[in-house]
């Protein structure tokens, strides 16, 4: 059942890339424009939006605060997907201790 | 600073207050695609200076502190959205005001945590609120908005996401008193007694009965109709926020560090029943820590 779950790192880079994604269509950039700026194939870029493609902890600094966002935010929006994280994790025991 | 460093801190302070663009033609009154361009070309430093002057003249701040970002962001945000917005919701939120924002607090900081403070901002303006209503989770609201606030998010997330916002209450309440009390309990007959004792800093649009036992939490909620009634809200309307309250007192535990519970509703009024029941049986305590 565990082998299912993700690991706290996509998460953490599946919030990443929703902010991403949002920012990015708020300063109206092109996925090829940013992805140049991280030295990512756009490709690369696309998926790393649509949450397929998983980036480590600094690269999704690096991102986020090239759209402006602060440390202090990032922080938080990491302490977020940890909870989602344990969120998972807790829904997979209670459907199990129902069994 | 050099002119690529100073937009950078201009667009930081743009964004981080949250002022959109209608408004920076307002107070530049320069062409439209004018704004645009300097926004979206990174050479573009045109507006650099004609910007800052502005901006410090708008929000009586000097330019070294948006250069050096010296500024109290939610001072600005009070100013900023001030001058948009009445400091009250309007009449249709605010007749029969008995929720209060404590309730919805959470909501705009998960979309604001997930997707910009932008997204979160525009959608509580589509109400005609200001976001900064939501600093104080003390402030007054009717349960039409928190309804319409459901609908309006529901086609915005995904299902997922959507059936566990009644889990982040933390976000709104972690650092606040009553996130305080919640965290020193270590055992969830305790966790749910702070609950039912502060249940008036949520919300009087129901009545709430309970019963508390070391093994067991029956949590009845009946429509406040003298609080209510005057709205007119559908029967099917409060679906939405019977399942919402179903997510939230499961995961009330989570405040005090507690695993969350599964609970069975036995009754509910979207059922024809007068009131909507929820039991939960308690562990023991201190059985389920998390982490």
């Amino acid at each position: 059942m565990f082998t299912e779950i993700e690991d706290i790192n996509s998460y953490r880079s599946k919030i990443a890339a929703n902010l991403a994604s949002h920012a990015r269509k708020k300063f109206k950039l092109s996925t090829k424009a940013v992805s140049k700026q991280f030295g990512m194939t756009e490709d690369d870029y696309i998926k790393f939006e649509a949450g397929e493609h998983i980036l480590d902890e600094q690269a999704v600094f690096d991102i986020l605060e090239y759209y402006l966002i602060s440390r202090e935010k990032i922080k938080e929006s990491f302490e977020l997907s940890q909870f989602l994280y344990f969120y998972d994790i807790s829904e997979v025991l209670m459907k199990d201790s129902t069994v | 600073m050099n002119m690529s460093d100073k937009k950078r801190q201009i667009l930081k302070f743009i964004f981080k207050v949250g002022i959109d663009l209608k408004t920076l033609v307002y107070i530049l009154e320069y062409d439209v695609n004018k704004i645009k361009a300097w926004f979206t070309n990174v050479h573009d430093n045109s507006l650099n200076e004609a910007l800052l002057k502005q901006l410090t003249n708008f929000f009586k701040i000097t330019e070294d502190q948006i250069l050096l970002e010296k500024y109290n962001c939610k001072n600005l945000r009070f100013i900023y959205f001030g001058k948009k917005f009445d400091t009250e919701p309007p009449e249709k939120y605010k007749e029969y005001s008995y929720s209060k924002t404590r309730t919805s607090a959470h909501i705009l900081k998960y979309l604001s945590l997930t997707r910009g403070q932008h997204f979160s901002d525009d959608l509580i303006q589509s109400f005609n609120i200001s976001p900064t209503f939501f600093d104080s989770l003390d402030n007054e609201i009717n349960l039409v908005f928190f309804i319409e606030l459901l609908e309006k998010v529901k086609p915005l997330i995904s299902q997922k996401e959507y059936n566990q916002l009644g889990c982040l209450l933390f976000l709104g309440i972690k650092n606040s008193t009553l996130g305080k009390e919640f965290a020193s309990k270590n055992n969830y007959y305790s966790c749910y007694n702070t609950l039912i004792k502060n249940l008036n800093l949520f919300d009087n649009n129901f009545i709430y009965n309970t019963q508390l036992t070391p093994e067991k939490l029956i949590f009845q909620a009946r429509l406040n109709n003298e609080n209510i009634e005057p709205l007119n809200i559908d029967n099917q309307r409060l679906s939405n926020i019977t399942f919402y309250r179903k997510t939230l007192l499961e995961w009330i535990p989570y405040l005090s560090e507690l695993a969350p519970l599964q609970s069975k509703i036995n009754k509910c009024i979207t059922q024809g029943d007068s009131y909507t029941e929820y039991e939960f049986e308690l562990p023991k305590a201190h059985s389920l820590f998390l982490l």
